[in-house]
């Protein structure tokens, strides 16, 4: 039961908030200066908030955003960047060309049946996607400073081909954004020149390529949920252009 | 960033720019997730009702009031989205019977991470009204203004639970030698 006079009880938590003004911060003084009780819960209560402000903020996991954007439906976002940077490669983008080759190379030695057309676990009709349909709304067309060039996803009963069909005299990066805990990389092939880097993580892939070229990366998605693929072009360190490309059920 | 950029965010958001709702994401992510986890003291459930947060303001922005202030209607989703988190669990766990860290002494120096450990204890033995508004309080600087649009109730209901709620939070804490 609180012995305080009408009000104050209120007046002291509004003063621990910041919510007084000056008139009734000296009225609380003068009234916490003659009132014991009133000093015990002013003290308590400031204490409290002390203690809770040293309880810091806890970090959210890092592929959050991306997952997020991964799993929005698709249609309604039409502009504009769609692939969250990691923030020190953004920070500096000379570490992101040396990352890519650096992850490429280690790739390249790991994945090396999958690499450079040896796609052994894959029918070749798929790697191709002379057999497998095309879904709706499925195709990204490039407009790189007047050059042209294509993302296009294909999709099987067990593999999603997303097929890149570039000629640009520019370096072009690209990059492929997906719910890494949905969706699998599961291979890379070259149909024309090799590209200078090509580097995938977990919801995460970078390729990095100059003049006429046409590659696919092989995806499954894991779940029976459609998921998205964001696709970002980035020329000379500057996000050119982005999209969504749905991608259906695999499997 | 003001209300006033948020707002142009919105906007431009609901015409369909991909950077603007990635620049709301950056914004709101972190105290989004900071104040689900407050709230159901996990981490995986904080990730999905961040996820589902977003993919609900996603496709509910069509029916977002201007009136309001964006803030006020993310964080309501917020906070919906993590009661029907921890009603669903509710049958596979008793978080009111979390154990409340003991410290050795009141005068033992806590680290941060134990002194975390000790108050998110301390939270989860609140009833739910009132851990929300120590939450949005505490953890997410929010204004009593600011807690009454969020959850829908008259500045006096916020300023009564939140009496209440720092008052068994400091028994709370006084009884483990925190305070």
């Amino acid at each position: 039961m609180s012995h305080l006079d009408e009000g104050y009880e209120e007046l002291i938590q509004r003063e621990i908030d910041g919510d007084t003004s000056e008139q009734e911060r000296t009225a609380l003084k003068d009234y916490v200066a003659t009132n014991a009780e009133a000093r015990r819960l002013h003290s308590g209560l400031k204490r409290l908030t002390e203690i809770l402000n040293q309880v810091g903020p806890v970090k959210p996991p890092a592929d959050l955003a991306r997952s997020i954007v991964a799993a929005l439906p698709p249609g309604r976002l039409a502009q504009g960047r769609v692939l969250p940077p990691r923030s020190w490669l953004a920070r500096y983008p000379i570490l992101k060309f040396g990352y890519a080759i650096a992850a490429g190379l280690i790739l390249g030695l790991i994945l090396h049946p999958f690499l450079f057309n040896q796609t052994s676990t894959l029918p070749a009709t798929d790697v191709q996607g002379s057999m497998v349909p095309r879904a709706a709304g499925d195709q990204l067309q490039l407009i790189l400073d007047g050059e042209r060039g294509s993302v296009s996803l294909r999709v099987s009963d067990s593999i999603a081909s997303l097929e890149f069909d570039l000629d640009s005299r520019t370096p072009v990066q690209f990059e492929v954004g997906f719910d890494g805990t949905q969706v699998e990389f599961r291979g890379f092939n070259q149909q024309m020149n090799h590209v200078g880097s090509f580097a995938a993580e977990p919801g995460h892939i970078v390729i990095q390529c100059e003049g006429k070229h046409r590659f696919t990366v092989l995806l499954a998605n894991l779940k029976s949920l459609d998921t998205n693929l964001s696709i970002g072009v980035t020329i000379s360190g500057r996000l050119v252009q982005s999209g969504i490309i749905r991608l259906p059920r695999t499997g | 960033m003001n209300d006033g950029d948020v707002e142009r965010l919105v906007l431009e958001f609901r015409q369909g720019s991909a950077e603007s709702f990635e620049k709301l994401l950056r914004l709101y992510e972190g105290p989004i997730f900071n104040a689900a986890y407050r709230i159901l003291n996990n981490y995986e459930d904080a990730r999905d009702v961040t996820q589902n947060v977003f993919l609900k303001a996603f496709e509910n922005l069509d029916s977002y009031d201007q009136n309001y202030r964006f803030f006020s209607w993310i964080y309501r989703i917020a906070v919906n989205e993590s009661i029907n988190m921890r009603t669903a669990k509710r049958p596979l766990d008793n978080l009111e019977n979390v154990k409340v860290e003991e410290s050795d002494t009141p005068e033992k120096a806590l680290s941060q991470a134990e002194l975390g450990e000790i108050i998110q204890g301390a939270l989860m033995a609140l009833g739910m009204d009132y851990r929300i508004v120590i939450v949005l309080r505490h953890f997410q600087n929010c204004s009593y203004k600011d807690i009454g649009e969020i959850l829908d109730v008259p500045e006096k209901t916020v300023k009564s639970r939140l009496f209440t709620a720092r008052s068994l939070l400091r028994d709370s804490l006084s009884s483990k030698g925190v305070l």
